[in-house]
């Protein structure tokens, strides 16, 4: 649901966590991207020369502002936030410039499948990742879970946690996945894994500790900081907000040659040009919009 | 968009540098950091990056003469062995690393002279983790998003994205003061950072303490937690007791199949400790931008420091203070004048270019 009024969190005296609802659904998500939007926009605040709010971090349900508390007092920011919460745009108008990336996938893939054996080693044993996915979501095989998984689009709804990572959500609500994170995390994850947990799904752009169950491994970058490769030409980051992106399974063979291309600097990536994105179609779909 | 190529003018840009030293060995992980921090990055993961002991590290600055955020070096455990290749002046402050100058030992928090030639080695600290050595002028490497830190884990800044290895030969700008003007200058004792085994870290609680029941609040906040040996710059492993959390969010975790601290992806930040399944993490410069573990408390700004000398087995406590003594401390942690060390006679030539 969406709280009828934004809940505030401390976090720290220098983060203030504005929580805008308790699920994942789309209209909570451009709610958060356009709040933060509003909210950086600091001159509203009528500070000239000061940057009183220095960054803000929208997610799923929430939006992270970080502030100078030497500038701004913790209830004059949480005023501004429901100022800017106010003078939001309604929900169904809301748009967002969005491409279509599509992410080959070797899924149950050799590396991954190392990288959980030696957890399974070091740490404790677990469940394979893929098996306790198919468990948990009551898949017959793990051929089900991956057509399940590479079937429908995937709305980056958030970038961050590490050099350009997308955290996606599925544009088709019967495409709700369930998975627990790991406990304790992963001391490393192999680059282009493919995480889930909870109904999210990840890529990895780097090497990195973290939680999500691993379900297969693209050899596509998706951060590429000496922005060689063509997409990376504006930015080294290959995700922003808003994209979409659809995962086609692949065979560890066909991973390698891509990683030959990639290498050589031929691949050719798959990306549309830039739509608009509108909430208002997929709300009358979901019969929200009375 | 922005274009991260882009190179940031900083302080001292327009100076001109020279090759300082060569790297004889690295040590376990010695980076270029400097006291700028990448800020506005979250957005895309990019961290604030720079010395996990930002006090120790400007303190060197200042008795160089230098603006305090000017890049040096961080030493974690087991440090480099440089030879330089001009006459300069260096300081070596943090944890107590046994530092020498063509064997021959030398004193921390003071400013020494060296020669072309001369060979600068360090020992093992038994107190805290990192030691910082600063330049007169500092280490001139291409700024990246503001800040010539190194962010090892993408590879970005410092010298080539990495941890210094032999044979990288590294540039400083020129002196800011005439070097025989601060050689010798040492920083009075009382001001030299506090340096145990035990960490006394204050914390606000928030954003979740609200998931975990009053007695796991009295368990985070009077445990001795053990600083785990998988920390780093990122994130501190903490070991200790489990926590039971609320009876709401419990059953909440069941119907999902998800741990008690798991929750939806949001935004975190330096200072956040989250509870990862039952081990608290703190995390530090390089950390992500976004968690799916819950926060139950935050390290202020002013303790963050302590956390970045704690060494594995080093006992770390928590201790709750109000947001005004968090902000009063945040004042003393982020004003320059206030933790200026100034010497006197010094011009004090970068008082505006903050």
């Amino acid at each position: 649901m969406i709280y009828p009024e934004p809940r505030y969190r401390l976090a720290g005296e220098q983060h203030l966590l504005m929580e805008l609802g308790d699920d994942v659904s789309l209209v909570n998500n451009l709610k958060a991207i356009a709040l933060a939007k509003k909210i950086s926009n600091s001159s509203e605040l009528g500070l000239k020369g000061i940057k009183a709010i220095t960054d803000v971090i929208p997610s799923f349900t929430t939006v992270l502002i970080q502030y100078d508390p030497r500038f701004l007092v913790l209830d004059g920011l949480i005023e501004y936030c429901n100022y800017c919460w106010q003078k939001l745009d309604k929900i169904e108008e809301l748009t967002l410039p969005s491409r279509l990336i599509e992410i080959a996938v070797a899924y149950n893939d050799r590396w991954s499948k190392a990288c959980y054996q030696e957890y399974c080693q070091t740490i404790k044993p677990i469940e394979p990742n893929l098996e306790l996915v198919a468990r948990l979501n009551n898949f017959k095989s793990l051929e089900e879970t991956i057509a399940y998984h590479s079937t429908p689009e995937w709305w980056v709804g958030a970038v961050g946690f590490v050099v350009g990572l997308p955290t996606l959500m599925p544009l088709a609500d019967d495409f709700y996945l369930q998975a627990p994170k790991y406990d304790p995390p992963r001391m490393w994850t192999p680059p282009g894994t493919i995480g889930v947990a909870g109904s999210l799904t990840t890529i990895y752009p780097i090497v990195i500790p973290d939680g999500y169950q691993m379900l297969g491994r693209t050899p596509v970058p998706i951060f590429e900081p000496k922005q060689t490769l063509q997409p990376f030409r504006d930015s080294p980051f290959l995700f922003r907000i808003g994209d979409r992106v659809k995962f086609r399974p692949i065979c560890e063979e066909e991973f390698e040659a891509i990683e030959q291309e990639v290498k050589t600097e031929k691949y050719q990536y798959s990306i549309t040009t830039e739509e608009t994105f509108s909430l208002k179609p997929y709300l009358e779909k979901k019969q929200l919009v009375k | 968009m922005f274009n991260p190529t882009t190179l940031t003018v900083l302080e001292s840009e327009k100076n001109a540098s020279k090759p300082t030293f060569e790297v004889i060995t690295g040590g376990i992980e010695t980076t270029i950091q400097d006291g700028w921090s990448r800020k506005g990055y979250l957005g895309f993961g990019i961290p604030p990056s720079g010395p996990l002991d930002k006090l120790s590290f400007q303190l060197g600055n200042q008795l160089l003469g230098n603006q305090e955020n000017t890049a040096g070096l961080e030493i974690q455990f087991i440090g480099p062995k440089l030879k330089f290749l001009a006459q300069t002046a260096v300081v070596i402050t943090g944890a107590n690393n046994y530092p020498a100058i063509n064997h021959k030992p030398v004193p921390l928090w003071q400013t020494l002279a060296v020669r072309p030639g001369d060979i600068l080695s360090f020992g093992h600290p038994q107190t805290g983790a990192r030691s910082y050595i600063t330049f007169a002028g500092g280490i001139n490497v291409p700024a990246l998003m503001g800040s010539r830190s190194t962010f090892i884990k993408a590879e970005l800044g410092g010298f080539q994205g990495r941890s210094l290895e032999p044979g990288d030969i590294i540039s400083t700008f020129l002196p800011y003061l005439p070097l025989g003007q601060i050689v010798g200058q040492t920083l009075p004792k009382k001001m030299i950072p506090e340096f145990t085994h035990r960490w006394v870290v204050d914390i606000l609680l928030g954003p979740h303490d609200d998931f975990l029941t009053p007695s796991d609040i009295k368990q985070l906040l009077n445990f001795d937690w053990i600083v785990s040996p998988k920390s780093n710059r990122i994130g501190y492993r903490l070991e200790g007791p489990e926590f039971k959390f609320t009876e709401s969010v419990r059953e909440r975790s069941a119907r999902g199949g998800y741990h008690p601290s798991n929750q939806i992806d949001y935004g975190c930040s330096i200072g956040s400790v989250l509870l990862c399944g039952q081990t608290p993490t703190i995390l530090l410069a390089d950390c992500p931008s976004l968690t799916g573990y819950i926060t139950p408390c935050t390290v202020i700004n002013h303790s963050l420091r302590k956390v970045g000398q704690a060494r594995p087995g080093d006992i770390i406590n928590f201790r709750q203070v109000s947001l005004e003594e968090a902000i009063q401390k945040y004042k003393i942690a982020t004003n320059s004048t206030s933790t200026n060390y100034c010497l006197a006679g010094y011009p004090q030539r970068w008082a505006n270019q903050n």
